[in-house]
């Protein structure tokens, strides 16, 4: 892997701190080089005015900068910022590298910084952007290991973005300015509507910068900002021609600009929000749309919940979205490890990441389904860990739960499609598995898997803990009441309608509970729960299913 | 044992280029068959392929076409059969598939429908629809997903962007010269371009196909994995220099 990569420096008549950040900067550049794997080179080039001359022997000097944004236009306060594409131009001749990274000359790396990117490449990540932390806002008496070690703060900017060289062939050119407002926007916006596979790590603690200044919503630079405004608006119109309005218009923040080409004017400049950061651990401001999921056991209220969601402004929520990785799928997870068809259950992945591609910019994907636990959470942890996903644990009185399964003869023998989706205790993978022997009659499967979807959503949890894991009740979300406080705990807005969404049935599934024709009281199920309890009152695994529905006070 | 080497051919996806190589390799007959109508008047049935002799069926090395579905190994108990399978693009594979149609329309003297016209004559996501029939999976909402599971476990999925990648290999297997002909039809001749595919119309196809482009996207990874098993390396070729400074 070769990985060539270009930072815009500065020399003696720039302002001391940022000359300090740039001395940072290097020295964690100069560790990270000493850490880089023997299959990995790494070419640093820095790309400086000729008359900006840089102390440091083991980068590639590029003093190729000619021009600089004064060459462009005229401005209240002259300040010689470079052009972003002509700093990409310090990359030369694409067939000498693998992989380009851009960093701005205050963004200091972490020791595996160039391994971790020689693995995202190599995890098929043909574009990329790594949002930095911020650390310490002082630089003083702290050295480059402290800084380094702090957990700082998350910052939603774009100031480190690597691409492929396959990438890079296809960009267009775009004369904006370094060091003002929507620079890295320029950049950014192509390697989405480039890469099939763009990937924003808003979460990692790769890259950090020492302190906060946000020069660029100093409102001095407002003629600068106007000035950068109207290259991305060219660069917009280029960027529709080639991919098209809908696309394009799917980006975070193009708003501004299609609306400039629409009416034919300026883009608005009104003056750049300072977002408060919050401290943690989570990204914020992700450019990616949310997650939603739900775990639940099935005839729990997923569909009802799916219906739910859809009415909350900017969700798209479906029931069971296709692939539903049902069938073949749920045969593998009962039969053999997960491991075994890890790789293969990624196309519910990718089928994720389509379906998110075509939302609009910051709208939520919500996907009810009760596979999830099964069949594909452990595959969205893993390739969504960089953004928000929520859980919606989804109960209902297991009573009444194994009532609906019954009288819709679920685990039951004659020949209907359950096996397609529902993972019997007796399997051999069975999160809480029975001997075929002790199974005494369809409770006893059905409880069974009850316990199994149970004691799943806990290992699953117990694996994801930065998953936002949201506890409720079909019960609680019936009501208008909770409905809303489940929209206020997962920050959506509700619809305006929520009285009339909660008050319509969705699923009862009278219909085939008709054509089965297998009524059961309430009170026989309860005796038949309170039986298998009994049973199996010796068993650790069952005690997440018992302390979750609250039958330990029952 | 010799391999059996399925090749399901999902319309508009490179079948023909595929089938072009062996009819130009190999003794269409005794050595592969073609099930497809196109060019011998009547498809190939079940029944014919049952009626061919032992010996006739032990010397096939490769089945093909748009009627092969999965039964037919049914009638080849003692081959290890290899399935494979190609998609494309959904969005460029509908307008080829226009394209296709409309020039075989004008050229037998009747009038050219519109592309709308031609949509609304097109199932919605017509791979997913065509795989499930291949498959013989039964209807349901979760079409998409029986598919899957079953391109998982296919010995080479592909996609028509790769096909001069991965066809050399597929044709080493077959005895045969592994160079990649240029792309061809069953038409033999050059296909008019009726329509041509601009972002805004790809993304409005992209929306009416959302199965097609799932699947699609999953065969990605699923030749991924192909190529990784068959050790099939993608060569760079050369690389224009490249700069973005001012010209």
């Amino acid at each position: 892997m070769r990985i060539r990569h270009v930072i815009p420096t500065v020399g003696p008549s720039a302002p001391a701190e940022l000359v300090e950040a740039q001395e940072t900067t290097l020295r964690s550049i100069e560790r990270a080089l000493r850490c880089v794997d023997s299959g990995i080179e790494v070419d640093v080039r820095a790309v400086r005015f000729p008359d900006e001359p840089l102390d440091c022997d083991w980068v590639t000097d590029c003093p190729v900068l000619e021009r600089s944004v004064l060459d462009m236009a005229e401005f209240d306060v002259p300040r010689r910022l470079p052009l972003l594409w002509d700093v990409l131009a310090g990359l030369g001749d694409s067939s000498e590298y693998d992989l380009a990274v851009y960093t701005n000359v205050d963004i200091s790396v972490q020791p595996m910084f160039y391994e971790l990117l020689a693995e995202i490449v190599e995890d098929g990540h043909e574009a990329f952007s790594i949002t930095r932390r911020t650390v310490q806002p002082r630089f003083r008496g702290s050295s480059l290991a402290r800084l380094s070690a702090t957990g700082g703060t998350v910052h939603p900017g774009h100031d480190c973005l690597g691409f492929t060289n396959a990438i890079a062939e296809q960009l267009d050119p775009c004369d904006v300015s370094l060091g003002v407002r929507w620079v890295a926007r320029s950049l950014l916006w192509q390697l989405q509507l480039h890469s099939s596979n763009f990937r924003n790590f808003g979460d990692l603690h790769a890259t950090f910068h020492v302190g906060d200044d946000r020069a660029w919503t100093n409102q001095r630079l407002r003629d600068y900002e106007r000035y950068n405004g109207a290259q991305i608006k060219l660069l917009v119109e280029t960027l529709i021609e080639r991919f098209g309005p809908a696309r394009v218009g799917r980006l975070k923040g193009i708003e501004p600009f299609i609306h400039a080409i629409d009416s034919g004017s300026e883009v608005d400049v009104s003056p750049a929000r300072s977002v408060t950061v919050s401290y943690g651990t989570r990204a914020v401001g992700s450019m990616e749309p949310r997650l939603i999921f739900s775990a639940n056991s099935g005839r729990a209220g997923s569909n009802y919940l799916a219906a739910l969601l859809a009415g909350g402004r900017t969700v798209s929520s479906e029931h069971e979205r296709a692939p539903q990785m049902v069938g073949p799928w749920t045969r593998r997870i009962a039969y053999e490890p997960m491991s075994a068809s890890y790789e293969q259950r990624l196309v519910k992945a990718d089928a994720i990441r389509m379906e998110l591609s075509r939302l609009p910019a910051g709208w939520t994907y919500a996907d009810t389904s009760h596979m999830f636990v099964k069949t594909f959470a452990d595959v969205v942890f893993d390739e969504f860990q960089h953004e928000r996903i929520s859980v919606v644990v989804l109960r209902r009185d297991p009573v009444e739960t194994a009532r609906s399964f019954f009288q819709l003869d679920f685990m039951g023998p004659r020949p209907r499609a359950w096996y397609h989706w529902l993972i019997p205790p007796t399997a051999p993978q069975s999160a809480f598995p029975i001997d075929p022997g002790d199974i005494e009659d369809q409770f006893d499967l059905i409880f069974g898997y009850l316990v199994d979807i149970e004691n799943r959503t806990e290992r699953l949890r117990g694996l994801a803990p930065a998953v936002d894991w949201y506890d409720t009740t079909l019960a609680d979300i019936g009501t208008v009441e909770g409905a809303a406080a489940m929209f206020e705990r997962l920050k959506l807005t509700a619809p305006s309608d929520l009285e009339e969404v909660v008050s319509t049935p969705v699923n009862t599934r009278e219909r085939p509970k008709s054509v089965v024709d297998q009524p059961v009281p309430l009170s026989r199920v309860q005796e038949r729960l309170a039986e298998f309890l009994d049973r199996h009152a010796g068993r650790r695994d069952l005690e997440a299913f018992v302390q979750n529905h609250g039958l330990d006070q029952a | 044992m010799k391999h059996l080497y399925y090749l399901y051919h999902v319309p508009k996806t490179g079948g023909q280029t595929i089938r072009d190589h062996l009819d130009a390799n190999l003794v269409r007959g005794r050595d592969f068959l073609h099930l497809g109508r196109w060019d011998q008047g009547r498809e190939l049935t079940f029944d014919d392929v049952e009626a061919l002799t032992a010996e006739q069926r032990g010397a096939l090395r490769s089945i093909g076409g748009h009627p092969l579905t999965r039964p037919y190994k049914e009638l080849f108990p003692d081959r290890v059969v290899r399935e494979v399978v190609f998609v494309r693009e959904p969005a460029s594979r509908i307008v080829s598939h226009y394209n296709f149609n409309a020039t075989m329309t004008a050229r037998r003297g009747n009038p050219v429908p519109s592309f709308d016209e031609f949509r609304a004559g097109q199932p919605p996501n017509p791979m997913t629809k065509f795989l499930k029939k291949t498959f013989e999976i039964p209807s349901g909402p979760s079409v998409l997903s029986e598919v899957l599971a079953v391109l998982a476990d296919l010995w080479m999925v592909g996609t028509t962007e790769s096909l001069d990648l991965l066809a050399p290999t597929l044709f080493e297997r077959l005895g045969i010269g592994s160079s990649v002909p240029s792309r061809s039809n069953v038409s033999g001749g050059m296909i008019d371009r009726h329509l041509a595919l601009t972002p805004d119309l790809a993304d409005e196809l992209r929306d009416e196909a959302a199965l097609d482009l799932m699947l699609y996207e999953a065969c990605r990874r699923f030749e991924r994995s192909t190529m990784e098993r068959l050790s099939i390396v993608a060569e760079r070729g050369p690389r224009r220099p490249i700069g973005f400074a001012p010209t």
